[in-house]
Formats: structure tokens, sequence, C-alpha cells
């Protein structure tokens, strides 16, 4: 314990998982052989950290091709919903010849389906789920802490 | 193509004619029997998946080949995709939906040869393929719950006198499904190939400055490379969750 209390003015800049680790070490093996050490730890450090931000790079443009495929989709739907709904209103009209009647009710409840549609991909991006969970792993630290905060 | 690119003022570009379907054997007329350039390259995809999946497991080795273990990886991770969206009860649909992630997967893949044509980019074969899904999922839901299955589309958590509405509205939904599932596969391969085609015939129209487009080419292609296993895996994971709804409807 004494030979600790003179080595405290090193380590203050390593980051505290290593901090706590170690005057147990320094108790064991002494002071001596523990210098060298640290420094090859905290250069480990730096390679570990250099390599994480290189790897953490590829993952960022596979993420943007995802939001940009989930805002396509929701479009689609949008528009599809739409469509089908003044479909299904003009097929009633030309068969009942009713012609503006069931074409705006229709466009209407198919804009409305449209939307539906569009909020639940919009909730499965909040959730990460279907094809949002690309999402998840690309971007898994900045996204772990809402889906926290949420549940 | 590409070598009479002036011509009457403008570019001579066609992107949309490499979607154009041709009778393989000659002929001009098609009718739903003839073959054409489309049935070839859905036969080539078959070919590819059973090359993979039959051919390259053939060995059963302990210490699997390359091929084998690249069977292996994709039916594994299916199978895991399955299981995590739809629940262990889907994974007795799990071949159907093995067998459309590699049919959508193999045919995209194809279609970025050169030369080759894209089948997933005809609104017939992804509308076929999301008709498939929907008519099969809803079978199942109404197999499973039978009319139960209709509290799919009545929402109990709103008022009474909105639920007829919101009924309506959730069935038209239902059925909207289907259309974007297909147009949105469809979609982006014929936007993908399209492009593709557009700079190729700007790098057939410049000269020597066409290096600039002819390496455009080469990151639009490998935009398209990932884009093609997304869209199958998108494909695959929007049935998987249609499966989840109808395996277990009422939200």
């Amino acid at each position: 314990m004494l030979d600790t209390a003179h080595e405290i003015p090193l380590p203050p800049q390593r980051t505290t998982d290593l901090g706590a680790a170690r005057p147990i070490r320094t108790g064991v093996a002494g002071a001596m052989s523990e210098d060298p050490f640290s420094d090859r730890l905290k250069q480990l450090e730096h390679r570990l950290k250099a390599a994480d931000t290189a790897r953490a790079e590829p993952p960022s443009r596979r993420s943007g091709y995802t939001q940009s495929s989930l805002a396509w989709r929701m479009v689609t739907e949008l528009v599809a919903g739409m469509g089908l709904g003044v479909g299904i209103g003009y097929g009633l009209d030309s068969l009942f010849g009713t012609i503006p009647l069931f074409l705006m009710l229709f466009a209407i409840l198919g804009f409305a389906a449209g939307v539906r549609t569009m909020m639940r991909t919009a909730d499965d991006v909040k959730n990460k789920r279907s094809e949002a969970a690309l999402l998840r792993d690309a971007d898994a630290t900045s996204a772990r802490s809402p889906d926290r905060d949420k549940e | 193509m590409a070598g009479e690119a002036h011509e009457g003022g403008g570019f001579n570009i066609h992107p949309m004619d490499q979607f154009e379907l041709k009778p393989l054997f000659g002929g001009d007329a098609i009718h739903w029997y003839t073959p054409t350039n489309a049935t070839l390259w859905m036969l080539l995809t078959v070919v590819a998946v059973s090359l993979l999946m039959v051919a390259g497991v053939r060995g059963r080795a302990l210490i699997p080949s390359r091929a084998q273990s690249a069977a292996e990886m994709t039916y594994g991770f299916v199978r895991k995709m399955v299981e995590d969206v739809a629940g262990k009860e889907a994974l007795r649909y799990f071949p159907y939906i093995l067998t459309l992630f590699l049919f959508i997967l193999f045919a995209n893949l194809l279609g970025l040869l050169p030369a080759s044509f894209a089948s997933t980019a005809q609104f017939a074969v992804t509308g076929f393929l999301a008709i498939a899904v929907f008519v099969t999922v809803t079978a199942i839901g109404f197999y499973k719950h039978g009319l139960g299955f209709l509290k799919l589309f009545w929402v109990s958590s709103a008022p009474l006198v909105l639920r007829p509405i919101l009924a309506l509205i959730e069935v038209i939904s239902y059925f909207v499904r289907p259309v974007s599932h297909s147009i949105r596969l469809g979609g982006n391969l014929i936007a993908g190939h399209a492009v593709l085609k557009v700079f190729a015939g700007f790098a057939g129209a410049m000269g020597l400055a066409s290096i600039a487009p002819i390496l455009a080419i080469v990151a639009i292609y490998g935009l398209e490379l990932l884009v093609m296993v997304v869209q199958a895996y998108v494909f695959t994971i929007l049935t998987c969750v249609y499966l989840n709804d109808a395996l277990h409807p009422g939200h």
C-alpha cells in the first residue's frame, strides 16, 4: 500500500477501469516492473481506439441507404393508398353510375389508409422493427439511449 | 448502342430498352405461354439457387466447403430472421420464405451481370410474388383464426362510432401492402438499371472525357450491389412482418 502512495501522481489521465485495476497489481508486482507495462497498456488503448474508429466507418453508408429506403417506402405507401382508394372509388362509380360520389369518398379513405400504413412504418422506424432493424447495428451506440428511455 | 449517341440533336440514350420483353425463339407476338428473356433469366435464377443450395451442400461435410458454408449461412440468417420477426410458430412457413429470399436475391444479382436481363425489374414478376405472399398470408390468417382474423381490421381502442370507418381504412391499408411491396422491389431495380444505362450512354458520347461517367458507373454499380441485397432482405422481412400479423392478429 505504501508503494502505491508515491505512485499516485502518474495514473490520472487513464480511463477509470484500468485506474481501478492498477493499485492491486502494484501491491503484488511492485513499482519497478509496473511502469513499462502501463505504457504498453496505454499504447494498446490508443491502437484499439484507432482501430475502433477505423471500423466504425463502413456501416454509416449502409444506414444512410436504409434511411432513404425507408423514406421511399413511406412515400410509396402514401401514394399507393391514395391510388388504391381512387381506383376503388372509380370502379364503384362506373358500376353504379354515380360518378363523383364514391370517387371522392374513397379518395379520402384511401389517403387515410396511406397515412395509416405510413404511420405504421414510422412506428417500425422508431422501434427498429422490420427493415429498420438494419439501422440497429449500424448506429447501435447512438440508438441505445433513447430506446432505454422509452422502456 | 453507345456509339451512335449524337443523332438528331439530342442524346440518343434509351435507358428503358433493357426492360423490354423479347420472345426467345423469334417471332413478335408474346402470349402468356411464350418463353421470353424474363423466362430464361428466371430459369437461370432457379439454376443458380439450386447450384448453391443443392449442389453446394452435396458433400454434407463436417468442415464445410465454401459453397456449403455460404448456403448454411444464408439458411441460418433467414431462419433467425423468421424466428425473430414472426415467432417460433412461423418456422413452419420458413421454407417458403427462404425460397422467396433466395429467388429474389439471385434474380437481383444475376440482373446486375452485364448483358443480362433483370427479371425482378418486371412488375409482373414482383407483383406476382407480392400477390402470392398476400394470398398466402391472408389464407394462413383465416385458417388459424377463422373469422377472428377480421379483428385485425377492427380497431377496438377507437370510439364505437368511428370503428366502421376505421375498419374500411384498415382494409384499404391492408390492400396497400402488396402494392407497395411489389412497387418497391421493381422500382428499385428499374431505377438502378436505368441510371446505369444513362451513365453508360454518357460514356459513349463524351469521347476522352468519358472517364468520369465510367468512374461514376463503377461507384453506382457498387451501390446497386448493396441495393440488390437489401431489397431482397426487405422483401423477405416484410413477408415475415405480414406473417406475424396473420399469426397474431389484434394489435
